[in-house]
C-alpha cells in the first residue's frame, strides 16, 4: 500500500504535534513559520526537483531538496554535462531568493514618493493605457528597454517585444551579449565556442575562466584537463585574482593598454611571417592596411614603453601564440570595462585573425537557429545611446527596466539619479526595490527563479545543451512571470501581430516542440555517448528516439535538460572588415604615467568572484564570505603591494581614507604582495544604498566617468586616487610603475638563469 | 570499521569557496552581525586560507587552502576538554555533543589548526532565511564550540537508507557537502582503509601532505600539491 504526504499526516500528525507542544522538536530546530504547522506535525518528507541556475550564461542544472514541499537547499545535477554534479557559491544560495525579507510581494504603485501595493490588473492596465498613449503620438522611438537575462529565449521575447510594439530601444544587459558585441561589430557573428580539446596555447585578457565567464564551472573543469595536458595558458589583466593565480602565467597590465599589447605580440606573428595568410586573404578585408600600420607602429620596444611589458617578454609571448597550431586570444565581457574597451578587444580579434581563429568554433546548423533568429542580430542600442538620450530634457517618454540595476553600475550614479527623476513613467520588473527600480513608478515583480518555466540554452561546451529551469514551487507571493506580461501586452498593444503563443509557458512548450520534432539529442541523464555510438550516428544509425510529445516532455523535466552530444562543429570563419578607422590612432594610447602626481596611486576596481554585476549583496551568506578571505567582513578594503605601501608609510590592516577627484571614502589597507606596484586594488559589489546589505562603499561612484563608448559599460581602472594623510617617501606612481618594470626585468633574469 | 577521511587536489582547485558556501548552508552555521564580524567572531566550520605567497612578483603565487577540522587520529581538543563533549568515534570522526558542551573553549585552545568557533551570540540573520535551514542539522544554542563533523548527519541518513534498502552502504552514498558541491572535482571523500576507494588511491599520490605533520596529531585531510606548501 502506498502512503501518500496526507495519509502520512493523519497518522503520524497527532504524536508529534504532542511533542512539538512538549518543545521538543522546536528546541532542536529551527522551523519555518509558514510551514510550522506541517513541519511540526512531523511526515518531514524529504523530495528534490530539477530545475535551473540563472544567475550566470553558465545554465547549470540544479536539484532542489525539499521538505515538505519547501526548498530548504541547491546542489548541482550530476547527470548535467554542464556542470556534473559542481555547483558555485551563487547557485548555492539560490533558496534564499525565495524566502528573501525584501522581496516584492505583489505589484506596487509610487504615491506620493512611496510604494503602495496595487492589484496586478490596476498594474497591468497602467502600463498598457501608457503604451498605447506613446504609440498613439508616435512616440516609440523615447522608449527603452533594458533586461538583463541570461536566457537566449527569454532575450528573443524581448526582442520579439521590441519588433512587434515598435518599441526599437532595446538593451540588452547581459554578460553572454557582452561579450560577443566585439566579434559583432568586427566580424557580424560571433563564436559560439573555444574549443579547449583543440587549442594549445591561450592567451587570455581579463577574462575570469573560472570566476566571471561564460561558464564557469564548466571551465573550470576543462581548464583542468587543458592544463593536464600540458597546455599553458597567460593572462594578461591587472589583478591576480584566484582563479588566475592557478594559471600558469601572470602579465600585470593596465586593461587600457590591451590594445597595445594585442597588437605587439601580433607584430611578432607578423615580422615572422608565421600568419595564416590564406585565411586572411579571404576573410581580412584591408588586412595590408591593418599589417603595415602595425609593422610600423608596434614595434615590441615601442609597445615595451607603452605598456611596461619588456620587449623580450613581448615577443616570448609572440613566438608561443605563432608556435601554438591552434592558439586563443581570449576575452569576454571583463575587457570592455575601460574607455577604450571595444577597440582593445578588436585589436584581440585581430590578432586571432592572424592564425585563423582556429580554437573557435561554431555549432553547425542548429535547428535551434530557427527559433533564435533574432541571435545574430548586431547589437545597436547600448548604454550609450540611453545616457544620451537622458542627458535631453524630456527625451524619454518610458523606461522598462527587467533586471538591470544599471545605477549601482554607473560611475556618474548621481547624474544619472537626476536623469532618471525626470522620466514620465517608469516601470521595473525587479524582485526587489534596488538603486534602480526605486525611481520606477511602477513595480510588478518577477518571479523567483525557483517559481519560474524556462528553457537555458548553452553552446559554450561546443554542443547545444538546454537546461530545463521548471518551478520547484507555486508562485508564494503576487509576482508575475514578466515573459506573461510581455506577452499580454504584445497581444493587446498589437493585435494584428497575431502573437501565437498564449503565455510564457506556451512559448517555451512550443520551444521544446522544436527540440522534441528535431529529433536530435538525448536527455541530460542518458549516457554519454561513445565515439562508436558517435561514429555510428555520423552514417545514419538513430537509436531509440523519443515516443510522443508528452513522455519527451516528461523525460525533460525528470532528466533536468537535453543535450545533443552529435552536433557538428564548424569552424568560426568570419569577414573581418577592420576598416582603417577601427585601428588607426585610437588603438595607440597616450602614456601619461609621468604626468601623474606625486602622491597618487592607480585606482583598480576588480570583481570578485561570480560577482557579475555586483548584486551578491542581496545574500547574507555571501556578503559575509565577501571579504573572508582577507579577514575583512561588511566593510571595503583597498589591496596595496607592501612595497608601496612601506614607501608611503601605512601599516598594514591600517584603517585608511581614499580620496579621490569625486570626494573621500574609507577602507581597510590590505598588504598584498601580487598587487602591481602603484596600484590600489578595491572590490566592487558593496556600497548598495537600498539594496540588500547596505554596507560598504561602491568605489565606482568615485572613479572617474569614463565609459567605452560603443557599449556604455564604466571604466573600472582608469581613475587615479590618493590615500589621506599618507606622503610618498622617495617615489612617484611613475617610479612605482618602473620598480614594477625592474623588478619584472629581474625576473625575467633569474628565471633566465635558472 | 571504515575509516572517513579526505584528500583535497590543490592542483585542481581555484578557491572558488563553493565548498565554504555549502559548509555554512548544510551545517546551519550562524550569520553574524556586523559588529560581532569587526570583533573577528565570524563562525566559519570552513575557510579558505592564504597561507603564503611563493615566487617573486610577477611570477609570485599565493598558496591557499580550504582548510576545517582535519579530523586528526590523535585529536588534541579531545584530551583537554572537561566535560567529554568532544570524542572520537569508531569510525574516526572527531565529533562533539553540543548539548554537554559547557564553552570552556579549551577545545579551542589546544585545536593547533584553529578551526573550532565558539558561538557568541544567538543567530542575527534575517527570521525568513531560518526557512532555508536544513532541518538535518540542529542549530547551536550561544555558548557552545562547534566545527565541521564531516556532514555526519549525511552518514546517519545514508546507513538508514541503505538498511532500508537491504544492501551494504557504497562509498557514494555517503560523502560530504564539501565534497557533493566542489566545481573542479577537487574534493575526495571516503573509507581511509577501504583500499578500493577513491581516497585510499589518492593518497598514495606522491604530491600528498598534512597540515602540521611535525604535531603527530595524525590528520586525516589530506593535500596534494606539486608544489611544496
Amino acid at each position: 500500500m502506498e502512503i501518500n504526504r496526507r495519509d502520512f499526516v493523519k497518522l503520524f500528525g497527532g504524536s508529534l504535534f504532542g511533542l512539538a507542544i512538549g518543545g521538543g522538536a522546536g528546541a532542536m530546530l529551527k522551523l519555518p513559520k509558514k510551514a510550522e504547522p506541517i513541519l511540526y506535525s512531523g511526515p518531514r518528507i524529504e523530495s528534490w526537483k530539477l530545475t535551473a541556475c540563472t544567475k550566470c550564461p553558465g545554465s547549470c542544472s540544479l536539484r532542489i531538496r525539499l521538505i515538505d514541499d519547501l526548498p530548504i537547499q541547491a546542489f548541482g545535477n550530476p547527470n548535467s554535462p554542464i556542470n556534473e554534479g559542481g555547483i558555485c557559491p551563487l547557485g548555492l544560495v539560490s533558496v534564499a531568493d525565495l524566502y528573501h525579507p525584501a522581496r516584492l510581494t505583489n505589484p506596487v504603485k509610487k504615491i506620493n514618493g512611496e510604494f503602495k501595493p496595487v492589484s496586478y490588473k490596476e498594474a497591468y492596465n497602467i502600463i498598457s493605457d501608457n503604451l498605447k498613449n506613446i504609440i498613439s503620438n508616435k512616440r516609440q522611438d523615447d522608449v527603452f528597454i533594458v533586461a538583463q537575462t541570461e536566457s537566449k529565449f527569454r532575450v528573443e521575447l524581448f526582442r520579439k517585444f521590441s519588433d512587434t510594439t515598435g518599441f526599437k530601444n532595446l538593451i540588452i544587459d547581459n554578460f553572454r551579449d557582452g561579450s560577443s558585441f566585439p566579434f559583432f561589430k568586427a566580424a557580424g557573428n560571433a563564436p559560439d565556442f573555444i574549443d579547449f580539446d583543440k587549442c594549445d596555447y591561450i592567451l587570455n585578457f581579463d577574462a575570469q575562466f573560472t570566476e566571471i565567464s561564460q561558464n564557469p564551472i564548466y571551465f573550470t573543469r576543462k581548464i583542468n584537463e587543458y592544463r593536464s595536458k600540458g597546455f599553458k595558458i597567460t593572462t594578461v589583466q591587472p589583478k591576480l585574482t584566484p582563479g588566475v593565480a592557478k594559471l600558469d602565467e601572470w602579465i600585470p597590465l593596465q586593461p587600457v593598454l590591451f590594445g597595445n599589447f594585442a597588437l605587439g605580440v601580433a607584430y611578432v606573428l607578423l615580422k615572422d611571417d608565421q600568419y595564416d595568410k590564406s585565411f586572411l586573404e579571404e576573410n581580412f578585408s584591408g588586412f595590408t592596411d591593418f599589417k603595415n600600420h602595425v609593422l610600423e607602429n608596434y614595434v615590441p620596444d615601442k609597445v615595451a614603453k607603452l605598456t611596461g611589458i619588456p620587449a623580450e617578454k613581448i615577443i616570448e609571448i609572440g613566438r608561443k601564440f605563432e608556435k601554438a597550431s591552434s592558439p586563443a586570444a581570449y576575452f569576454d565581457e571583463s575587457v570592455l570595462y575601460n574607455s577604450n574597451g571595444t577597440q582593445n578587444a578588436f585589436a584581440i580579434i585581430a590578432l586571432n585573425a592572424l592564425k585563423g581563429f582556429r580554437s573557435f568554433g561554431k555549432i553547425k546548423n542548429s535547428f535551434l537557429s530557427s527559433v533564435l533568429q533574432n541571435e545574430s542580430r548586431e547589437i545597436n542600442i547600448t548604454f550609450t545611446n540611453l545616457m544620451a538620450r537622458l542627458s535631453k530634457s524630456n527625451a524619454l517618454q518610458a523606461l522598462l527596466i527587467s533586471g538591470s540595476n544599471f545605477v549601482f553600475n554607473s560611475p556618474d550614479s548621481e547624474a544619472l539619479k537626476k536623469q532618471l527623476s525626470s522620466i514620465p513613467f517608469i516601470v521595473s520588473f525587479s524582485s526587489f526595490v534596488d538603486e534602480t527600480s526605486s525611481f520606477a513608478h511602477l513595480i510588478i515583480p518577477d518571479h523567483c527563479n525557483l517559481e519560474k518555466l524556462d528553457l537555458l540554452l548553452n553552446n559554450s561546451m561546443g554542443v547545444p545543451a538546454v537546461t530545463l529551469q521548471q518551478p520547484v514551487v507555486e508562485p508564494f507571493f503576487k509576482t508575475s512571470d514578466t515573459g506573461d506580461v510581455l506577452i499580454s501586452l504584445m497581444k493587446e498593444i498589437k493585435p494584428e501581430a497575431k502573437v501565437q503563443y498564449e503565455n510564457y509557458s506556451d512559448y517555451i512548450t512550443q520551444i521544446a516542440k522544436k527540440i522534441y520534432s528535431g529529433r536530435e539529442g538525448i536527455f541530460m541523464d542518458q549516457n554519454k555517448p561513445t565515439v562508436i555510438e558517435k561514429g555510428l550516428r555520423k552514417i545514419g544509425w538513430q537509436t531509440e528516439q523519443f515516443g510522443s510529445f508528452d513522455d519527451f516532455w516528461d523525460s525533460l523535466t525528470d532528466s533536468g535538460g537535453w543535450w545533443d552530444p552529435f552536433a557538428e562543429k564548424e569552424p568560426y570563419n568570419p569577414k573581418i572588415d577592420f576598416k582603417p578607422a577601427f585601428y588607426k590612432e585610437s588603438f595607440t594610447t597616450k602614456n601619461s604615467l609621468n604626468s601623474i602626481p606625486k602622491n597618487k596611486l592607480h585606482l583598480n576596481i576588480f570583481k570578485r568572484n561570480l560577482d557579475y554585476k555586483g548584486n551578491m549583496s542581496i545574500y547574507p551568506v555571501l556578503v559575509e564570505q565577501f571579504g573572508s578571505n582577507w579577514s575583512v567582513f561588511y566593510q571595503l578594503w583597498a589591496e596595496i603591494n607592501p612595497v608601496t605601501a612601506r614607501s608611503l608609510s601605512l601599516r598594514d590592516r591600517s584603517k585608511v581614507i581614499l580620496k579621490t577627484n569625486k570626494g573621500k571614502f574609507p577602507a581597510v589597507l590590505i598588504y598584498n604582495p601580487t598587487v602591481v606596484p602603484g596600484n590600489l586594488d578595491i572590490p566592487f559589489g558593496l556600497g548598495h544604498t537600498i539594496l540588500g546589505d547596505t554596507c560598504g562603499v561602491n568605489p565606482l561612484i568615485f572613479s572617474e566617468n569614463k565609459i567605452d563608448k560603443p557599449t556604455g559599460k564604466p571604466s573600472f581602472s582608469e581613475s587615479l586616487i590618493e590615500i589621506e594623510g599618507s606622503s610618498l617617501k622617495n617615489s612617484s606612481l611613475a617610479e612605482q610603475v618602473k620598480l614594477n618594470q625592474k623588478q619584472f626585468a629581474e625576473n625575467q633574469v633569474r628565471r633566465d638563469y635558472a | 570499521m571504515p575509516r572517513y577521511g579526505m584528500v583535497i587536489d590543490l592542483n585542481k582547485c581555484n578557491q572558488c569557496e563553493a565548498c565554504v558556501t555549502a559548509c555554512k548552508l548544510e551545517n546551519n552555521v550562524q550569520i553574524v552581525s556586523k559588529e560581532n564580524a569587526e570583533m573577528g567572531r565570524v563562525m566559519q566550520w570552513m575557510k579558505m586560507l592564504t597561507t603564503n605567497h611563493e615566487g617573486n612578483y610577477p611570477e609570485i603565487r599565493p598558496v591557499s587552502l580550504p582548510v576545517f577540522c582535519v579530523q586528526c587520529d590523535d585529536p588534541p581538543c579531545i584530551k583537554v576538554c572537561p566535560v567529554r563533549a568532544t570524542y572520537k568515534r569508531d569510525d574516526g570522526i572527531v565529533a562533539q555533543i553540543y548539548p554537554q558542551c559547557i564553552g570552556c573553549r579549551y577545545c579551542m585552545a589546544n585545536c593547533p589548526y584553529t578551526v573550532k568557533v565558539f558561538n557568541w551570540y544567538k543567530d542575527e540573520q534575517p527570521v525568513e532565511y531560518e526557512k532555508c535551514y536544513n532541518t538535518d542539522v540542529s542549530v547551536r544554542p550561544k555558548g557552545i564550540v562547534e566545527k565541521c563533523t564531516f556532514c555526519i548527519h549525511r552518514l546517519q541518513k545514508a546507513k538508514e537508507k541503505s538498511k532500508a534498502e537491504h544492501r551494504k552502504m557504497q562509498e557514494e552514498d555517503y560523502v560530504t557537502a564539501c565534497t557533493e558541491v566542489c566545481p573542479a572535482h577537487a574534493i575526495h571523500f571516503g573509507d581511509l582503509d577501504d583500499p578500493n576507494s577513491h581516497v585510499s588511491k589518492l593518497m598514495n599520490d606522491y604530491r600528498k601532505f598534512t597540515l602540521q605533520e611535525e604535531l603527530g596529531t595524525e590528520p586525516k585531510v589530506y593535500y596534494l600539491s606539486e608544489k611544496s606548501q
